[in-house]
């Protein structure tokens, strides 16, 4: 495993179907978080990427969510 | 599920943070000295985390209101990422030991047919033939053939032209000999013979049909994946995918949906939402009269949704233009596709039916009662002449100006005008498409309007219809000039 | 949606006895409140329906109910005021009808809210949960959606949560009718401790 402090790559930034775990939120742009946050979108869950155009749409436990670039690029996962 | 290492680590390394937060908002609880109905820790919690409301309150109620802020600036600081993210990830954590508890998983994936229909409804290259297939057979076939067609001529000239309107004739002819009062209930335009037959034979099937569609589609789930095909096209007009739902929903009632912009998220996005239902969205009743109208002349029918669609992008990306604020952001749940159910789909739909039958009833009581108010005092007759020019400038014959001054009191009511209007022949192709364009967009109906008042305020409904009202004659003069000079016939 | 009052409706009424009506004149004053909440598109306004015998509009995505609604229900020998809500995420409103939900927390004297969540995302859904029980709200759980989430091959410890949470939990399926029964008398049982 690589070091854990390391923040991970953007979830816009995997492959359609590739999986990974959330690493954290970036938060340069506060009410974006709030919005992932209001999602349930939160560190150490699984995420699938399922889709990237024309939005991005993935999978967190059992919630599925659309989101558009903006948003979704906030999102830092880390791939096992 | 999350893996146990990975979360307890990153809560290892926020550890000491949780605690000044727990500090910090131990502190300010013990200087909130109000009642606030909610407990004095959630107070403290919600300050932390910068809620600009519970601010204001606690600024106007509790004199050390500065002590508290400079608390919150200094947690604030003292902290590497925002607190409303570290508040979260400590209830996180006491989540995640509840649920490690609780709850077994036997993982299973969703079973391969409901994986294959969610991916084909979320694709472009499936997504949109799908969208096509749902709006020619809901909205073309069932609505505005089967229910505007089928149905209306059945209510119509089965119920209405064969016993009702010559028994309600007849009886009120020999039981009152006053002519005027024998206009106000029937004949021409009385109360009965007009208003509850529009109401009855026209009106109320075409709703009936929408929204027993409508239903069916908003309980299957489709609304969240059509929201995330389209908002691409949707940030072009200042707004983001999750508006089709209010959008969609305009097409059933613009008063309604409204009502629902409320889920919106920036006031200028509720704002060029309002704009766009009030302009370029018909409402069932128009939508499904003028499917019917035109159903005839295919070209016809092109001329009007290719017109309406692009007054709908152009309004919509020069509003976007002219009105400042940020780009909106697009998020949405998308809910597993269910299977809709037949008792819910029957009741939503005559719910909104009773809605909107209680809604208009009195409105075209109203009317009814106008115009015969306006006939007997020649008022109207004045405002048809008056309204003479603008009609002949659109091509229109004078008697036309009758169903835009119905459309005043309701979208639907006008759009029944028109239906009147064709029935007797007097409209050729373009004189119908132009007729139709222009009451497209004319005026919202005085629900929709005093939804507007409520929602968006008084001045942002009036500057809304002010634009409205010569924007849509001005369309409709534009679009016969091009017509005619383009020589189409339709 | 459907503009503001829940409106019994013709189909409803065909479906619905007479019997409640006479206790709902009669106990007018004393009657419970009851405030619905929870995450949007969870069950809330199918519940609500449940318990009042009225209709507000339910579909299936996020953002149906947009305006609060007040109806009432019979619950044991006690008559409530139930309340639906506009969904929310969490106890800091984004959007404007979540802000409608907060205001009537701050505003509203409830002798029992009930937070309703999806047994499929509990991990996204119980945070608010916490946050309501440190509001020191009167407050039961609801996991609802228990068919999906068994379908997932999901199980729930109802009675274990309950105790963790020292709160009264019930399970159900609402849209199917499932554990409604149940979840029922759980309310009137909290209503009899509250008053003893
Ligand atoms: N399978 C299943 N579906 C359910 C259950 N409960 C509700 N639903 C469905 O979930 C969807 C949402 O239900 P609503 O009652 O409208 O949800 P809500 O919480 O009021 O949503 P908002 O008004 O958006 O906040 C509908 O399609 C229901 O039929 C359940 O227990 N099982
Ligand atoms: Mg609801």
């Amino acid at each position: 495993m690589k070091a854990l402090d390391e923040n991970g790559i953007s979830l816009v930034e995997l492959e359609v179907g590739e999986k990974a775990i959330i690493a954290g939120i970036e938060a340069k742009d506060k009410k974006k978080m709030s919005k992932l946050l209001a999602l349930g979108v939160l560190p150490g869950m699984k995420v699938k990427l399922l889709q990237k155009f024309p939005s991005f749409v993935f999978k967190v436990g059992n919630t599925k969510i659309a989101a558009d670039e903006s948003i979704s690029r906030n999102i830092m996962v880390r791939k096992d | 599920m999350v893996k146990k290492e990975q979360l307890e680590f990153h809560n290892l390394k926020f550890h000491r943070y949780f605690n000044d937060i727990e500090k910090a908002a131990g502190d300010i609880e013990s200087m909130l000295k109000s009642d606030y109905r909610l407990s004095k820790r959630t107070i403290a919690l919600l300050l932390l985390q910068d809620d600009e409301e519970i601010k204001a309150l606690v600024k106007k109620k509790e004199k050390s209101f500065d002590d508290i802020d400079s608390i919150i600036k200094k947690t604030r600081e003292s902290c590497p990422e925002p607190l409303q993210y570290l508040i979260m990830l400590e209830h996180q954590g006491k989540v995640e030991k509840i649920l490690r508890e609780v709850v077994k998983n036997h993982e299973k994936e969703e079973s391969s047919i409901e994986q294959w229909l969610d991916n084909i409804t979320i694709r472009p290259l499936t997504g949109i033939p799908i969208l096509l297939l749902v709006l020619y057979f809901g909205l073309y076939k069932f609505v505005g053939q089967f229910g505007a067609g089928t149905v209306v001529d059945f209510i119509e000239g089965n119920i209405f032209e064969a016993y009702v309107n010559p028994w309600i004739n007849r009886l009120v002819v020999s039981l009152i000999p006053y002519k005027p009062v024998q206009e106000l209930l029937a004949l021409d335009y009385g109360i009965i013979t007009l208003g509850i037959r529009y109401a009855v034979a026209i009106i109320l099937p075409i709703v009936g049909t929408f929204f027993l569609v409508f239903s069916i589609i908003e309980d299957s789930g489709y609304l969240p994946r059509l929201a995330l095909l389209v908002d691409r096209t949707f940030k072009v007009i200042g707004l983001n995918g999750r508006a089709v739902i209010p959008m969609t929903l305009g097409f059933g009632c613009d008063t309604m949906a409204t009502l629902v912009s409320r889920t919106l998220e920036t006031k200028r996005e509720r704002i060029i939402a309002t704009l766009l239902l009030a302009l370029a969205i018909p409402c069932s009743a128009q939508l499904g009269v003028i499917l019917a109208l035109l159903s005839g002349r295919p070209y016809a029918m092109a001329v009007w949704v290719g017109f309406i669609f692009l007054v709908f992008l152009l309004i919509g990306y020069l509003s976007a233009k002219i009105l400042p604020g940020e780009r909106p952001d697009f998020y949405m749940e998308v809910p597993p596709l269910r299977i809709p159910k037949l008792n819910n789909v029957l009741e939503k739909t005559f719910s909104r039916m009773q809605w909107y039958f209680i809604e208009i009833v009195p409105m075209f009581i109203l009317a009814s009662v106008l115009i015969w108010f306006g006939k007997i005092t020649g008022l109207f007759d004045f405002i048809m002449n008056a309204l003479a020019p603008v009609m002949s400038s659109m091509g229109l014959p004078k008697k036309a100006a009758e169903a835009f001054l119905f459309g005043f009191f309701r979208r639907d009511y006008g759009a029944a005008g028109l239906y009147d209007l064709q029935k007797s022949g007097a409209l050729n192709g373009v004189q119908m498409v132009v007729a139709s364009a222009t009451l497209t967009l004319f005026v919202p109906c005085i629900a929709q309007f005093s939804i507007m008042v409520k929602e968006r305020g008084i001045k942002t409904a009036l500057a809304i219809v002010g634009f409205i009202i010569p924007f849509a004659f001005i369309s409709g003069i534009a679009l016969n000039w091009m017509l005619n000079t383009l020589g189409v016939a339709l | 949606m459907d503009c503001c009052k829940s409106r019994k409706s013709i189909f409803s009424f065909l479906k619905k006895n007479f019997i409640d009506k006479k206790n709902e004149e009669r106990s007018e004053t004393k009657k419970h409140k009851l405030i619905l909440v929870g995450t949007p598109n969870v069950g809330k306004s199918v519940i609500f329906n449940y318990l009042t015998g009225s209709y507000v509009t339910v579909s299936n995505y996020p953002g149906t109910t947009v305006e609060i609604t007040r109806g009432t229900g019979k619950i044991g020998d006690e008559m409530y005021e139930v309340i639906d809500t506009p969904g929310m995420y969490s106890l800091i409103p984004i959007t404007e009808e979540e802000r409608v939900t907060r205001t009537l927390l701050l505003k509203e004297d409830p002798d029992l809210v009930i937070h309703v969540v999806d047994a499929k995302n509990l991990e996204r859904m119980l945070p608010l949960t916490l946050q309501l029980k440190e509001a020191g709200l009167p407050l039961m759980l609801v996991v609802n959606m228990m068919d999906e989430a068994e379908r997932l091959g999901r199980f729930v410890d109802i009675e274990k949560l309950g105790k963790i949470l020292e709160i009264p939990v019930a399970a159900t399926a609402a849209a199917i009718n499932r554990g409604m029964a149940e979840f029922k008398r759980k309310v009137a049982d909290y209503g009899k401790k509250r008053a003893a």
